[in-house]
């Protein structure tokens, strides 16, 4: 997959995500790594570059592949609670995307969506349940689910776990490793946390003032970039133990 | 030990429901020393807010009942009226809310809403609140402090006016400052500016800071003493060295390996 953007936002942007790897795309705040996302979503036409997807570039292609497109790239963002209607239950917020592209029977259908639901941590019986019902975490669980259950190719994760607390953020990131795994799916995670970028990815890429930076392979070559956008990024982390810290009273 | 600015003991908070009272905290206790910052966490629905709320006087008294004992420099808040609550609000507990964009009102610029803090508090004139809000922001390192002031909340990113946030938090330099979650919504790089912010009044005034969060990686970098909650009670009160080298709780062990952490490869 390969995407150029223009514009101020983002420029000549180069990047391929590759079957079932994760991409962490890191940047600070107006860096562009949600336009990039919306545009690799299909959300967003680029003013000039393309975006293909197997080969075809997505913003001319025909109505099947469109469709085709829309099935396979999925999306989970930070807010949970917009991301479904408030007034449908569970199981019409999960049926949806199988009613636009799968034709199965409703009895076929809920068995599809208790799998997916104890796929995620939830169980049987929340299916009858309004969003509002739940917490933050537990409602990222049915927004992952609904991504996932039409087995997509790619899946663009938003600052997905951003708003989370750390330990709900630690469970959704192994269950997002543990899916990956299983489905082979390839994730774009974008966020600023480089912590939960690390746990969760296999190549990192680096979005400074609409530019890529940097890109790395492997994630370890982060720590060893000489990039003056990388550098910064790194001095910004904070402390994992009270003795490495670097604002606070010294502990020893 | 030194002085103590802020003392909390067996603090019972219960909600009162169609369907009978729940208890949200119980029988928590801790103390904030001067210029100590005592960092409280524990996942979402712990009870960290609540308990900040309740020094406050921020709960609905109808609905809620508060028990035990909050001292304040000795004296105490419980059952104090909401009158003189109100001159301890601002000028002797400062609050920095975790989203900036909604802790300012929209409608007026930064500097009537710093001004208006500066002068319910002190009797200075116009002028001279303004010469104080510009030395706070000034304090800060927020640039050009004078235009900042004729702004409006829309014009900031968040991590300015969290910055703007704490300039006005501080720039009565309260005994006590409470941080609920200051830097959550903020991106990496903001937050450890305003962290060392943070810091700073902490050296520059002797604040004493009650720092509320869920990031362990906020507390390893700022706290000096942590209290670890669980479902309304306080499960682990310790030094942050020793709560980091050997937590007692399984809670606190859980809590500490929840967060996946990058492996001691990165050369800082």
């Amino acid at each position: 997959m390969r995407k150029k953007g223009a514009d101020q936002v983002l420029n000549g942007v180069n990047l391929i995500i590759e079957e079932g790897t994760c991409v962490g795309l890191l940047g600070q705040s107006g860096a562009g790594k949600s336009t990039l996302g919306r545009i690799i979503l299909g959300l967003e036409k680029p003013k000039a570059g393309q975006v293909l997807f197997e080969g075809q570039d997505i913003y001319c292609a025909d109505q099947r592949t469109r469709k085709h497109y829309r099935r396979h790239v999925q999306a989970v963002f930070q807010d949970s609670y917009s991301a479904v209607n408030p007034r449908w239950t569970v199981e019409q917020i999960l049926s949806e995307p199988l009613e636009n592209y799968e034709t199965m029977s409703r009895k076929e259908r809920k068995i599809v969506l208790i799998h997916w639901l104890e796929r995620v941590g939830l169980s049987e019986k929340d299916l009858s349940k309004y969003p509002h019902q739940f917490s933050g975490g537990q409602l990222q669980r049915i927004n992952i689910a609904r991504a996932l259950l039409l087995q997509p190719k790619l899946v663009v994760l938003d600052e997905s776990v951003s708003s989370l607390d750390m330990v709900t953020q630690g469970v959704i990131l192994d269950l997002l490793v543990e899916l990956k795994k299983e489905l082979g799916v390839a994730y774009l995670f974008i966020t600023h946390d480089m912590t939960a970028a690390y746990h969760l990815s296999d190549q990192l890429a680096i979005l400074d003032q609409g530019e890529l930076v940097a890109q790395f392979r492997s994630k370890d070559d982060f720590f060893s970039s000489e990039e003056i956008a990388v550098q910064k990024m790194r001095d910004a982390m904070l402390a994992d133990h009270p003795l490495s810290r670097t604002i606070g009273r010294p502990v020893r | 030990m030194q002085e103590s600015i802020l003392q909390i003991e067996n603090l019972h908070v219960q909600t009162k429901t169609p369907h009978g009272t729940t208890s949200l905290i119980q029988d928590v206790s801790f103390e904030v020393g001067r210029g100590q910052i005592v960092g409280l966490i524990g996942e979402s629905g712990c009870g960290k807010t609540v308990t900040s709320m309740s020094i406050l006087h921020m709960l609905d008294r109808k609905t809620t009942d508060v028990t035990g004992s909050i001292t304040l420099q000795g004296r105490e808040l419980i059952g104090m009226s909401e009158r003189a609550m109100r001159s301890i609000r601002g000028k002797d507990i400062s609050y920095i809310m975790q989203n900036p964009m909604n802790s300012f009102t929209p409608v007026w610029t930064i500097g009537h809403q710093l001004i208006e803090t500066i002068r319910r508090h002190t009797t200075v004139s116009k002028r001279q609140a303004k010469a104080k809000a510009m030395d706070a922001l000034a304090q800060m390192n927020l640039p050009q402090p004078d235009k900042l002031l004729n702004k409006y909340p829309f014009e900031l990113s968040g991590g300015m006016l969290q910055r703007v946030m704490i300039a006005m938090a501080a720039c009565m330099h309260p005994p006590l400052l409470i941080a609920d979650e200051p830097t959550t919504a903020l991106d990496v790089h903001t937050q450890k500016l305003v962290l060392e912010h943070l810091n700073q009044i902490r050296h520059e005034y002797g604040t004493a800071i009650l720092l509320i969060t869920h990031d362990l990686g906020v507390i390893a970098e700022m706290a000096d003493q942590v209290v670890v909650m669980r479902q309304g009670e306080m499960v682990e009160k310790a030094e942050v060295l020793e709560l980091f080298e050997n937590p007692k709780h399984d809670y606190t062990k859980k809590l500490l390996a929840a967060r996946p952490s990058i492996p001691a490869v990165c050369p800082i």
